[in-house]
């Protein structure tokens, strides 16, 4: 019986965390338009974007391969959102089940692959230029990132398991990175690998549309390109819930309040999302492919490389 | 085809710039040969939106012709009508009334400033500021008001007729334009603020260099002259109209550098120059009648045959007119020289074995007009040959 309220839960989540994300990325767009002086979209903007995309037109190149073509939104779009759904119905139902730190990791490199796959399949030069663009990206930011989950486990006592981490932070009535300034180490990297996984601004090299038009998306229209921006929104929001769950945990609400523990940390993250996210996209020009592979590559490695030098001595 | 020969290289690859491209704003088509990102050819295609304004000026009357002429371009409209109707009243020998020629001035400047907001905004646009460019933009709205409030429209103001102009500037209009110049200098000081940024500087600097050599060989004009090291502007070099008495009013902006830094540094530096221009000019207005009596349906009848080259400093650089006229209210030969047709050719310069991030901000650091650059050239595809058209040729219209 208690596993059908929790299925149910999980079921019930995933429509809800959509418009969440969707809701979310319409917040971070008028604030960025405010910020520019502008009047900007309403906040539902993104939704009907989705539904306008879902209803036009699907047109497949002759020069793609049109099974994986089409296979790969539909991939990046389940696991985006089941990876969204994990840290979620952690928080409202207090699922525990260990190693799904492991699982959203491998979910997210999964997002970013379909992204790669897409463009290659899609027989446009602009794809294939933005695809080794990504692929140069994700070693540039996704190894800092798997970097600080392994810090987070180590220094949570060796778990794996997003429950665990948040009771280690409620029995100490502290955030992690609070605690350790090994995890503050870490929590700066995080947080510098956001834009790019998010794709904004400074680091949208891959899909710099003056560049190269839209990168790996170039081809995809209709129902998949809704499909893919979907996943890119699911994606975002979820690093910035787990850079609250990981890092920041709201330790004064108590974790059996359900839906009220969603909300808080839902505001965090998008309290994190307007320094992350729309801050940078804001206020800086694009870089190059190289200099963001030497930023991250230098500046996190260095911060990851000192985060764990400090485990090691203890703090 | 022979098939042995074709012998493929995978990491060759020829990329389509345009003629439909985000960064590109008409149409033009860009080539790009790319090896491992880096640029290795570039080959410009023009002529996708030829619309023929030479051989249309030639089946009108000149009155008519003053609006066409107009319509070259959308940003140097008042740059356009005032070369040919200096070159018009060169040939009928009608001297303008003085204040005509301060308005006239005047628009020119406003003009230059809101078509160097335009240039800013589109650099910022292409190295992914989003947030200059809308900075840009708002500033360059307040002077395309400006604009309207003096001759009712934005783009084409249709102010400049043979012998002065139709609209005048009066005191609460220059009490407004100070004013609202004032608030596009306190922007001016935030963009260039801005330019100043690390991450800017990052995607501008030592990218697009043209050294002045090259730049004088392929005789580049206006900013991206300057911008190289060339003191070369029309309005001290062979100063027309008002400028001739108010020369000490503003500086000629010169940069070294040769990048699109330099590029696009003049452009915010020459607004400032501009509007200490404008406001020299509202401030010393003389207080005669703004267009000489005679209709001007009267003036074309009397206009004589003869021809005229007038050159002026659009805001991208020389812009020159050859006028004919037939001395029966029409022209003979109409040439127009936009300050594109040079530019354009040190594009291919400038991204030689530079990477794929720089084609769009290095090419529109050239401010093109791509609609102003198309021109026809008669090639015989049976026996394979391109005609060269003389000035002999070029004057009985082949």
């Amino acid at each position: 019986m208690v596993e059908l309220i929790e299925v149910a839960a999980i079921l019930a989540a995933i429509p809800l965390l959509i418009l969440v994300s969707l809701l979310a990325e319409g917040l971070d767009r008028k604030i960025y338009a405010r910020m520019q002086g502008r009047i900007g979209p309403p906040i539902l903007q993104p939704l009907y974007d989705l539904i306008k995309l879902a209803g036009k037109e699907r047109i497949i190149p002759v020069t793609a391969k049109r099974n994986i073509f089409i296979i790969a939104p539909y991939i990046a779009f389940l696991f985006s959102i089941s990876a969204l759904v994990i840290p979620a119905v952690t928080l409202i139902s207090n699922l525990n089940f260990t190693g799904d730190l492991i699982l959203i990791a491998y979910m997210m490199v999964t997002v970013t692959l379909m992204y790669i796959i897409g463009g290659a399949v899609s027989g446009n030069p602009y794809s294939s230029i933005g695809m080794s663009r990504a692929i140069v990206m994700m070693l540039a930011y996704e190894i800092p990132l798997l970097a600080c989950f392994i810090m987070v486990a180590v220094k949570s006592g060796l778990t794996l398991g997003l429950y665990n981490i948040i009771m280690v932070q409620i029995e100490s009535r502290q955030p992690l990175a609070f605690i350790y300034p090994s995890i503050a180490l870490t929590a700066a990297v995080f947080l510098l690998c956001t834009p790019a996984a998010a794709e904004v601004q400074p680091f949208d090299i891959p899909v710099a549309k003056t560049e190269i038009i839209h990168g790996p998306l170039t081809e995809y229209t209709g129902l998949y390109l809704a499909l893919f921006k979907l996943a890119k929104s699911n994606q975002t929001l979820l690093l910035n819930i787990l850079s609250v769950i990981l890092f920041f945990y709201p330790v004064f609400t108590p974790l059996n309040s359900n839906l009220l523990n969603l909300i808080i940390v839902l505001t965090i993250a998008l309290i994190i999302r307007f320094f992350t996210v729309t801050i940078p996209r804001a206020v800086f020009a694009r870089l190059r492919v190289t200099e963001a592979l030497k930023l991250y590559w230098i500046t996190a490695s260095i911060l990851i490389l000192s985060a764990a030098i400090l485990t090691g001595l203890g703090v | 085809m022979d098939a042995r020969n074709i012998d493929y290289e995978y990491s060759r690859l020829i990329l389509p710039v345009g003629p439909v491209h985000p960064s590109l704003k008409e149409p033009v088509n860009l080539s790009v040969t790319v090896v491992n990102e880096e640029i290795v050819d570039v080959n410009v295609k023009l002529n996708y939106i030829y619309r023929g304004i030479e051989y249309l000026a030639e089946r009108r009357n000149i009155a008519q012709t003053i609006y066409l002429v107009e319509r070259i371009c959308g940003l140097c409209s008042q740059a356009h009508s005032l070369t040919f109707i200096q070159a018009l009243e060169e040939i009928a020998n009608i001297q303008p009334p003085e204040r005509a020629e301060f308005i006239r001035v005047i628009c020119a400047e406003l003009e230059r400033i809101h078509s160097h907001m335009l240039l800013l905004g589109v650099v910022a646009y292409d190295i992914g500021l989003d947030t200059l460019f809308m900075y840009a933009f708002k500033s360059r709205e307040t002077v395309m008001d400006l604009l309207e409030k003096i001759s009712g429209k934005r783009v084409h103001h249709d102010l400049n007729t043979i012998g002065g102009v139709r609209f005048d500037i009066d005191e609460d209009l220059r009490r407004l334009i100070i004013k609202e110049l004032k608030y596009v200098k306190r922007n001016l000081d935030y963009i260039s603020e801005v330019l100043e940024d690390a991450t800017v500087e990052n995607r501008l600097r030592e990218v697009g260099v043209l050294p002045s050599k090259i730049a004088e060989e392929l005789s580049v004009v206006g900013p991206t002259a300057r911008g190289s090291g060339l003191t070369k502007d029309v309005r001290f070099n062979r100063s027309y109209s008002v400028y001739r008495d108010y020369k000490n009013s503003f500086k000629i902006v010169v940069l070294k550098d040769g990048d699109c830094l330099a590029r696009v540094k003049i452009r915010v530096l020459e607004v400032y120059e501009s509007i200490s221009l404008i406001e020299t000019l509202l401030d010393n207005m003389p207080d005669t009648p703004i267009r000489i009596g005679e209709r001007i349906l009267k003036i074309i009848k009397r206009i004589p045959v003869g021809e005229a080259i007038s050159i002026v400093e659009a805001p991208r650089g020389q812009l020159a007119h050859y006028v004919y006229t037939n001395g029966g209210e029409g022209l003979k030969r109409l040439s127009v020289r936009t300050p594109t047709i040079p530019n354009i050719t040190a594009v291919k310069y400038m991204l030689m074995h530079r990477q794929i991030a720089d084609i769009p901000v290095v090419f529109s650091s050239i401010d093109p007009c791509i609609s102003c650059a198309n021109r026809v050239t008669v090639t015989d595809a049976a026996k394979n040959k391109t005609i060269i058209v003389n000035l002999e040729n070029l004057r009985r219209r082949m």
